[in-house]
């Protein structure tokens, strides 16, 4: 099961629309994944310039349904030009791999814009913790 | 609708591209691919048409290829495996796989493909519990479930390559099979003799309903 956060602080899951049916005018903060049997596990990417999900079903010779056996979903980040992956799948196992955007193997249709606000490297990061001089 | 039927244009002295398919009722987010495993558990590949024999160069026997965007050449079978998908190979779990379209189906779209049995003539007799595998079809979806429809190129009811007929297959343990056949079977006695010595492509494939 997938949910949705988008900018405007709204979000959405699969229990009330399909992936491909998601708007496109509100672009996504983070997308998180959560397994059906597994209830205290999430998954969730962030700060991605495009997301998608989509699930994986095995149908034997003959039959008109599948069986779902994995879900997955994955983020771009463009200026890098790297995509990663996460396969969730129904046996538990979870695999995560990143690969060249131009080798994303699924429809362009899946894909939605993120927010692709990447936080700055951490050297570059200011918090309001206090500064202690290192001692010498 | 006839069942059982000879397969138009199936085994590896086929050109042709219309010989079985599966129709998508919603539309997919990646190529399917075909796949074969030992049973509906998808999860081991350990009978002799995986593994193969010495005289086949432990080779799977089955082997597939997917028409959908362009028929093959004829004897299209290929001589070893490829590891992963492609559009041409023989089949065994995921270790190789068919890949059948070059874009996703969209609603209502379909896939196509060929199948060729290897038979080489150290099989063991009978085949039956070394040829039973099971074929399946992995795809991927974002919106509706699809629903698949698995036909055949139905020669008993007229099916050509250029005009074909396509027949439903039926699923479950009380569904119809695919069979590898001798040239010139008839549902009688339907059968595949293995040569004497090397490997023999069947030269027909039936679809039965026992």
């Amino acid at each position: 099961m997938w949910l949705v956060n988008f900018e405007d602080g709204t979000s959405v899951s699969s229990k009330q629309i399909f992936w491909d049916k998601l708007p496109k005018e509100k672009r996504i903060t983070g997308v998180q994944l959560s397994h059906p049997h597994l209830p205290k596990l999430y998954i969730c990417l962030t700060d991605y310039d495009r997301y998608y999900f989509t699930q994986e079903a095995v149908a034997f010779y003959g039959a008109s349904n599948g069986t779902v056996v994995a879900e997955v979903i994955g983020g771009h980040d463009l200026k890098l030009g790297v995509g990663i992956e996460v396969r969730l799948e129904y046996t538990g196992n979870i695999t995560i791999k990143t690969y060249p955007v131009s080798r994303f193997k699924y429809s362009q249709s899946i894909l939605y814009e993120g927010k692709g606000t990447r936080k700055p490297p951490k050297s570059e990061v200011v918090t309001d913790a206090p500064q202690v001089p290192l001692q010498v | 609708m006839a069942i059982p039927s000879k397969v138009t244009g199936a085994g590896n002295a086929s050109s042709a591209q219309n010989v079985f398919r599966v129709v998508f009722s919603q539309a997919l987010s990646g190529s399917p691919t075909l796949e074969a495993w030992d049973d509906s558990t998808f999860s081991t590949t350990n009978k002799e048409m995986f593994a193969g024999t010495a005289v086949n160069g432990n080779k799977p026997f089955l082997s597939a290829v997917g028409t959908t965007d362009a028929a093959p050449i004829t004897n299209w079978k290929p001589a070893s495996p490829t590891a992963g998908g492609a559009t041409i190979n023989r089949l065994k779990g995921l270790t190789n796989y068919v890949t059948l379209s070059v874009a996703a189906p969209g609603v209502g779209g379909a896939v196509r493909f060929n199948l060729c049995w290897e038979l080489p003539s150290d099989a063991s007799v009978p085949s039956t519990n070394t040829l039973n595998g099971v074929l399946a079809i992995r795809f991927s979806y974002s919106g509706a479930t699809p629903t698949l429809t698995w036909q055949f190129n139905d020669n008993v009811a007229g099916g050509t390559e250029g005009a074909p007929v396509w027949t439903s297959i039926t699923p479950g343990a009380a569904g119809n099979f695919v069979k590898p056949a001798d040239a010139g079977s008839v549902i009688a006695t339907l059968a595949v003799t293995k040569p004497t010595s090397g490997t023999l492509d069947a030269a027909e494939v039936w679809v039965t309903a026992t």
